[in-house]
């Protein structure tokens, strides 16, 4: 069964290809069964995979839901203007998956889960979540504002 | 065979959604059309294109809307002039005791929705927004929501978006710099996407939930188009909300070329329940069909409608159908064909201009926020 990080990996490999020119756009939706106190860690987790996706810094966050209730988007902006909206769902029967979209100007790569359920295991993504990433979304699911994130965040 | 007991008027014509509309009226048996019109003072070319499809259509093109909404035989007016003139238009064909049946999005301001919404109150006659709720797959998503198989909807996330157009040519770089109010909604080669298609998730979400929005976050931006760019209209809005209750949306809507998708774009709705997560795409089920045939290719531009907007400027370039996936399900009736119905009932329609009016208000709070950059509450103030 595939895992995330596999996921993350094709992604970052036809990326690579150029095929579809510059990103500027990614839709991911993670179903998961996360506990509250999980959730915002791993929503700055994949913003950082879609961070070096997109290839520039983020200046921007927005987070609307609440880990609470097992529901939250986070919308990213980009330096250079590319954009994305990065999602946690916890539900009971889709089990877990991820639906990723990424949009290039010249081409779009789609993953729709469907129900092929990929592996969703803690350990599964290596990397840590970057410490600003996670830092700003929590203040903007206090604030309910949009969080400037500190300028020369990598990559 | 029985009398079709609509007369239907057609007001502004082709390169406009009318040419959809003007065939879906033509097919229901229950209506007629019976004259096409406008303002008495458009220009020339707006006026050869409204009497192109009146020839094609074989019914009189009568040149003055007063005129034109003075005939008894007209019941119903499907409105297709632009978004500058669709407000004016529209409160007088509801002066004129007429039913209307408009185009979307509704109308570029506030002001004209709340005017046109007590108009249609005032002249007691029945509206309807032509949007993607009355598609099959809508419908089905609607019965999953209504029959709480899903449980409690707890997050929707939507995208409409139009694989149409030859992307590629925008110049990126830097974060599109949006303006509010917006304008120059619809021109030749562009239009603002996050209106024009934003309209269909906005109304999508409003429809199944039954909420209201309560706040808006939108981005807009140009990723793809150079003729956007161009026109600085945005060809990619997204827009981050929650309902009154607290329910997180999030909706995507723009246009984002022919290459980028199978078939017509990405158009889905993920609707998380408490109980079970759906996932309803108007794209399947389908079939996939893969032959020896040589692979579709994007039109020549139509130098008339460059982003394929027009049935009729795309058939002048021999756009081939993409036949790559085949849908299963049936397209059922049409938009028109709901409005008929609700006609017929005697009941108001579930995308009345009040209820389209709504939608708007998302929009606009959607441009605000891009603009500013900050979340914007609603209801708007007045």
């Amino acid at each position: 069964m595939p895992t995330l990080a596999d996921l993350h990996s094709a992604v970052r490999a036809a990326l690579a290809g150029k095929r579809l020119g510059k990103p500027v756009f990614v839709r991911y939706l993670l179903h998961g069964p996360e506990k509250p106190e999980a959730v915002v860690r791993r929503l700055a987790q994949l913003a950082g995979v879609v961070r070096d996706w997109i290839g520039q810094a983020p200046e921007r966050v927005y987070a609307v839901g609440s880990p609470a209730g097992g529901q939250v988007s986070l919308t990213l902006q980009f330096r250079e203007g590319a954009t994305a909206q990065v999602s946690f769902a916890r539900g009971r029967s889709h089990g877990p998956g991820a639906d990723v979209m990424v949009f290039g100007n010249h081409g779009a790569l789609y993953h729709d889960a469907g129900d092929a359920n990929l592996l969703e295991e803690a350990e599964d993504l290596p990397d840590r979540p970057d410490p600003q990433l996670e830092a700003a979304v929590k203040r903007s699911l206090r604030s309910g504002k949009p969080e400037p994130l500190p300028t020369g965040a990598p990559p | 065979m029985r009398e079709p007991r609509y007369g239907v008027l057609l007001v502004t014509c082709s390169h406009t959604h009318q040419e959809n509309y003007a065939a879906a009226f033509a097919a229901d048996r229950r209506c007629r059309i019976v004259a096409l019109t406008d303002e008495v003072d458009v220009a020339p070319r707006r006026r050869e294109l409204n009497e192109r499809l009146a020839d094609s259509l074989g019914v009189p093109y009568e040149p003055d809307l007063a005129r034109a909404l003075s005939r008894k035989d007209v019941d119903v007016v499907s409105i297709c002039a632009p978004p500058d003139r669709r407000g004016r238009i529209a409160l007088r064909c509801a002066a004129a005791g007429k039913h209307l049946y408009l185009d979307k999005s509704l109308v570029p301001t506030l002001q004209q929705a709340d005017a046109l919404v007590a108009a249609v109150r005032k002249a007691g006659v029945r509206s309807h927004m032509f949007t993607l709720n009355t598609q099959a797959w809508a419908r089905a998503a609607k019965r999953l929501v209504e029959e709480k198989r899903l449980g409690t909807l707890r997050a929707v996330h939507a995208d409409v978006l139009f694989a149409k157009g030859r992307q590629g040519s925008a110049r990126l770089g830097s974060p599109r710099r949006e303006e509010y109010p917006p304008e120059r909604h619809q021109l030749v080669e562009a239009k603002r996407e996050l209106d024009n298609v934003g309209v269909y998730p906005v109304a999508l979400v409003r429809w199944l939930t039954g909420k209201k929005f309560r706040t808006v976050y939108g981005v807009t931006a140009n990723y793809f188009f150079e003729e956007h760019q161009r026109h600085n209209v945005e060809d990619f809005g997204l827009l981050a909300c929650t309902l009154e209750d607290g329910t997180p949306i999030t909706i995507t809507a723009g246009r984002t070329g022919w290459t980028s998708h199978p078939a017509g774009g990405v158009t889905r709705l993920v609707l998380v329940g408490s109980e079970r997560t759906a996932v309803v795409d108007a794209n399947r089920p389908r079939l996939e069909v893969y032959t020896d045939e040589p692979p579709w290719a994007p039109p020549n531009v139509n130098p008339e409608d460059p982003m394929g907007f027009w049935v009729s400027t795309q058939d002048a370039v021999h756009l081939r159908p993409k036949q790559t996936w085949v849908p299963v399900t049936q397209a059922g009736p049409s938009d028109a064909s709901y409005f008929l119905d609700c006609l017929d009932a005697g009941r108001e329609s579930e995308m009345s201009v009040a209820e389209a009016a709504l939608t708007t208000e998302v929009l606009l709070a959607g441009y605000r926020s891009a603009t500013t950059g900050e979340v914007v509450t609603l209801p708007l103030a007045r």
